[in-house]
C-alpha cells in the first residue's frame, strides 16, 4: 500500500510512523486548516508529508520563505479562524522570536500550535539551544512529547488547551524524538473547520500598540497561573510509583525513555514523574510528588531549565525535599543523552560505586554528492582565487549543504554563523576593515533572510564579491521549492521569482555562470575579484538530488591517466577513488555532471564521457 | 530485547533497511523501535540507525549490547564495532575480490559479503536486501514472510518484486554456503 493511503487511513489504524510523521497525522486529526514552515531538520518531514496529503484532505499548506513569515502566515490563519499550525527547527524561532512573543499578548482566534524541533549534539545545526527558554521567555505553554504516539495524541491536547485559553503553544521536540519510528495508533481525522473572524470586534486586542500591551500582559500571566492548576489537561502528566522507594526521577521528553531502560538494566527502584506540560509547572502532580520522594532527580536533555523551575518550586514550598541534576553537576549541560549518561546518574544516586562506559562510533563525514554543482564550484573558485593572488581573501559562508565547503579538500569557509549571515558579516569585515571579502550564500538561504542582507550591504558601500549558489531548491532539508518556482498548490500560475530580477531591481551589478562550466566561472572570478564595490556571480546547477534522468555516466581511460590524483585530491568526488596508479570513478556513483572530464580537474582529458 | 544497528553510507538504502526490518519486527506482534538521522549528517557521509525488538523505549543501542551489526560498508562497520555485546553477529558488505571473507576487527568477528560477487547482475539499489536476505538466513525471527510482507510494504509496486528477489537471492546464497561448510 502506498505511503499516503495507509496515513490517511481510519481510526484504529496501527502505523509504523517517525515522531514528525506522527506529529502531521496529529495535526490531521486536530483539524487544523492552515500549515506553514521553513524547512530545517530535524523538523523538515512534517513539511514533507503535509505537503504530499494537503489536496486530500483540504488543509492549506505552505513553504514560506522564513520562519518569521511562517509564524506570521498561521497566526493570520489562526485569527481568520482556522486552526493553525507552525512548524520549525530550534534555531528557526530565533527568526520567528520577533511575532511570537508579542502574539503570546494578544492571544489567537482559533487554536494555533508552533512546533519547534530543537537538535541535541547539533547532528544539522550551528547550535543546540534549549528552546523551553522561548516558551518561558514568551510565557508559553510548553507541551513535550516523548515518542511518535504521544507526538500525535499531544498535538490534539494541544490545539485544545490552546483554544481555552486563546494562547499559542510551543510543541517541543528534539531530534530523537522527531527521528524515532514506532506504531502509532490512528484516531479519526477531523476535516479543517472555520470559525467567526473576530479581528474588527477585537481590535484593542490585536493591535499591540502600548496602552494594550500593557494591559494584556497581566492576562497573560493569569492565563499562565490558570493554566499550572488546570487538571484538565492532567493527561499529559503521569506518576509511575515503585512502592518502599523514596527516590524520585523528574523527567520529559526523550529523556523518559532513558530513565526507564536505565531503572530497568540497573535495577535500581525508582519512581517518576513525567511531565509532558513543562510550562507552566503542573503544581498539584509536582507538589505531591515531590512531598512523597526524599530525594529527587531532575533528567533532561541540554539546559537545567526544569531543574531551576523545580528547585524554585521546592524553595517556596519551605524545601520539602533534596533536588539535585544538572547544577551539581550530576548530569552534564552539553550533546544529547543516551541511556549510558542517564545510568551512571541513576548509579550514582543510588549509591552503587561503578559506570558503564560509552564509546561513541567514528562514522565517515558528510561530503558532497556525486553531480553535486557546489564541488565544481567551489573547486574553480579556489582556484580562481588563487590564479589572481587573492587566496587571503576572508570567506564569510552560510547555512546549507556548500557549509561542507568548510572541510577539505576545499577549505572555502572562514565564518559560517546564521542564515544569510554571510553577506551581513562580510559587508562588516569590508567596511571596518577596508578589505574585500567574498561571501558565499545558496538561493534559498538569499531568499530566506540574504535579500535585505544584500541591499544593506550595497548601501554600506561594501567591497565585496558575493556568490549565490543557485541548486534550484532547498537542498539539505528534502529538496523542498524555492520561490523562484511555483508552490504545488493554490499557485499554478506564479511564474516564480528570479533572483536576476531582484539584484537589477535593488541596482546590483551581477553575472550568472553554469556550476559545472569551471573555465567560466574562473574567469569571471578572476576578472570580478580585481574590481571593488559589490558585485555578485550567480552560480546556477541543480541539486543532484533532484530528479532528472541519468544520460551518461564517466570513466577514466587507464593508458591515458598520468596518476596526477588532482580529481581525487583537489576535486573530490565520491564516486572517483584510486585503482592502483590511475584513478577510477564507479559507473553506478557517477551522475554524469562531467565536470571531473574539464581540463582544470584533468590536465591530460583522461577522462570521457559513456552515454546510456 | 533485540538490538540491531544498521550503518552503511548516505545513498545506500540504510534507512530503507531499518524501516523494512522496524516493520517486519511490528509484524511479528513485538514492538519495534528505530531512530535515525536526517539532514547534513547524512550527505554522502555514514549514517546509523538503530532498531530494537522488545519492551526497550531509549532509541539508542547502548555500547556493548548489539545483537547484530548490519552495515552496507565495511569501513561503517569497523567503526561501530564497539556497540556489539560478547557474541553479537557483524555482517557487512564489501567491495572485496572474494563473495565472502571474515576478518576480525576490535576483538569482533565479521562476516563481510561482496553483493555484486553473490549476483553480478543485480542493480546495486538492491544490495541492502541482499544483506537482509543474508541476516534472515542467519536468525529466524523476523520470519522471512514478515519481512518480505514488509518490503512489499515499504517499496513501490514497481520495485517491490525485484526487492524481494534481491532478499530471497541473499537468503540462499548463506544457507547454501551453510550447507557447503557443514
Amino acid at each position: 500500500m502506498s505511503f499516503l493511503k495507509s496515513f490517511l487511513s481510519e481510526s484504529g489504524q496501527v502505523m509504523l510512523l517517525l515522531g514528525n510523521e506522527a506529529i502531521a497525522r496529529g495535526a490531521l486529526e486536530s483539524g487544523i486548516g492552515f500549515a506553514a514552515t521553513y524547512p530545517g531538520t530535524p523538523s523538515s518531514e512534517v513539511g514533507e508529508v503535509l505537503m504530499k496529503v494537503a489536496p486530500d484532505t483540504g488543509i492549506y499548506f505552505q513553504y514560506s520563505l522564513n520562519e518569521k513569515i511562517a509564524y506570521e502566515m498561521a497566526y493570520g490563519a489562526s485569527l481568520a479562524g482556522k486552526r493553525s499550525f507552525v512548524f520549525m527547527k530550534h534555531v528557526g524561532l530565533n527568526v520567528a522570536a520577533d511575532p511570537f512573543v508579542t502574539s503570546l499578548y494578544t492571544g489567537i482566534g482559533a487554536g494555533m500550535v508552533v512546533m519547534t524541533a530543537d537538535d541535541p549534539s547539533m547532528f544539522s545545526s550551528q547550535n543546540e539551544q534549549d528552546n523551553r527558554r522561548y516558551g518561558d521567555l514568551a510565557h508559553a505553554p510548553i507541551i513535550e512529547p516523548s515518542s511518535p504516539q504521544e507526538a500525535k495524541d499531544f498535538m490534539k491536547i494541544s490545539y485544545e488547551l490552546s483554544e481555552k485559553y486563546s494562547i499559542p503553544v510551543m510543541f517541543r521536540t528534539t531530534t530523537r524524538v522527531s527521528h524515532m519510528r514506532a506504531p502509532v495508533h490512528f484516531g479519526n481525522i477531523v476535516r479543517p473547520t472555520v470559525a467567526d473572524m473576530k479581528v474588527k470586534q477585537e481590535r484593542d486586542r490585536f493591535s499591540s500598540v502600548p496602552s494594550n500591551a500593557r494591559r494584556l500582559k497581566p492576562q497573560l500571566t493569569h492565563k499562565m497561573s490558570m493554566i499550572s492548576s488546570d487538571n484538565e489537561f492532567g493527561i499529559l502528566n503521569s506518576v509511575e510509583m515503585n512502592e518502599g522507594s523514596s527516590f524520585g526521577i523528574i523527567t520529559s521528553g526523550v529523556s523518559y525513555n532513558y530513565v526507564k531502560d536505565a531503572l530497568a538494566d540497573s535495577g535500581v527502584q525508582a519512581n517518576i514523574l513525567k511531565l509532558g506540560l513543562t510550562n507552566p509547572i503542573p503544581v498539584e502532580i509536582t507538589e505531591k510528588f515531590m512531598r512523597q520522594n526524599k530525594r529527587i532527580l531532575v533528567v533532561e536533555e541540554l539546559d537545567p531549565y526544569l531543574e531551576t523551575k523545580i528547585r524554585a518550586f521546592n524553595d517556596n514550598l519551605g524545601h520539602i525535599t533534596e533536588i539535585t541534576g544538572k547544577l551539581d553537576k550530576i548530569l552534564p549541560w552539553s550533546l544529547e543523552f543516551s541511556e549510558t549518561a542517564v545510568m551512571n546518574s541513576i548509579l550514582k544516586m543510588a549509591g552503587i560505586n561503578s559506570t558503564v562506559n560509552e564509546i561513541p562510533a567514528k562514522g565517515s563525514p558528510p561530503e558532497f554528492c556525486p553531480g553535486c554543482p557546489h564541488r565544481s564550484s567551489f573547486f574553480s573558485i579556489k582556484r580562481a582565487l588563487k590564479m589572481a593572488g587573492r587566496s587571503d581573501v576572508v570567506l564569510a559562508s552560510d547555512i546549507g549543504c556548500y557549509s561542507l565547503s568548510y572541510y577539505e579538500p576545499y577549505d572555502m569557509a572562514d565564518i559560517i554563523l546564521d542564515m544569510g549571515a554571510s553577506i551581513s558579516v562580510g559587508a562588516g569585515i569590508s567596511i571596518a576593515s577596508g578589505k574585500k571579502t567574498v561571501a558565499f550564500i545558496g538561493d534559498s538561504t538569499f531568499f530566506h533572510s540574504g535579500i535585505p542582507a544584500i541591499i544593506n550591504a550595497r548601501r554600506s558601500g561594501a567591497d565585496m564579491l558575493v556568490f549565490i549558489l543557485d541548486n534550484s531548491t532547498t537542498a539539505m532539508t528534502g529538496q523542498e521549492p524555492t520561490p523562484e518556482f511555483p508552490l504545488s498548490i493554490g499557485t499554478e500560475n506564479f511564474s516564480g521569482t528570479r533572483i536576476e530580477s531582484i539584484l537589477e531591481g535593488a541596482g546590483i551589478n551581477y553575472s550568472t555562470v553554469d556550476a559545472f562550466d569551471e573555465g567560466k566561472i574562473i574567469r569571471e572570478t578572476v576578472g570580478s575579484i580585481k574590481q571593488t564595490g559589490l558585485k555578485v556571480i550567480i552560480v546556477r546547477g541543480p541539486c543532484a538530488l533532484l530528479p532528472h534522468k541519468k544520460e551518461s555516466y564517466y570513466e577514466v581511460s587507464p593508458e591515458e591517466c598520468s596518476g596526477c590524483m588532482n580529481c581525487i585530491d583537489n576535486f573530490h568526488c565520491p564516486a572517483i577513488s584510486r585503482d592502483g596508479k590511475v584513478a577510477r570513478i564507479d559507473p553506478y556513483e557517477c551522475d554524469g555532471c562531467g565536470a571531473c572530464a574539464e581540463v582544470y580537474v584533468c590536465p591530460v582529458k583522461a577522462i570521457h564521457e559513456v552515454k546510456l | 530485547m533485540k538490538s540491531y544497528r544498521i550503518v552503511g553510507r548516505g545513498g545506500q538504502g540504510v534507512i530503507t533497511l531499518g524501516k523494512v526490518l522496524t516493520q517486519a519486527i511490528v509484524y511479528s506482534g513485538e514492538n519495534g523501535i528505530m531512530s535515525e538521522i536526517h539532514g547534513l549528517s547524512q550527505r554522502g557521509g555514514g549514517v546509523v540507525t538503530d532498531v530494537k525488538a522488545g519492551d526497550s523505549r531509549s532509541p539508542l543501542i547502548m555500547t556493548g549490547t548489539a545483537d547484530y551489526i548490519i552495515s552496507m560498508d565495511r569501513n561503517e562497520a569497523i567503526s561501530n564495532m564497539a556497540v556489539l555485546r560478547k557474541g553479537g553477529i557483524c555482517i557487512t558488505g564489501s567491495g572485496a575480490e572474494s563473495a565472502f571473507s571474515e576478518n576480525t576487527y576490535e576483538g569482533f568477528r565479521c562476516m563481510e559479503f561482496n553483493p555484486s560477487k553473490i549476483e553480478p547482475g543485480l542493480d546495486p539499489r538492491g544490495h541492502n536486501m541482499l544483506l537482509l536476505g543474508i541476516f534472515s538466513a542467519m536468525d529466524p525471527f523476523p520470519s522471512p514472510e514478515f519481512i518480505e510482507k514488509s518490503i512489499a510494504e515499504n517499496f513501490s509496486e514497481k520495485v517491490a518484486n525485484a526487492n524481494i528477489e534481491a532478499f530471497r537471492k541473499g537468503r540462499g546464497y548463506f544457507t547454501d554456503m551453510e550447507i557447503r561448510v557443514k
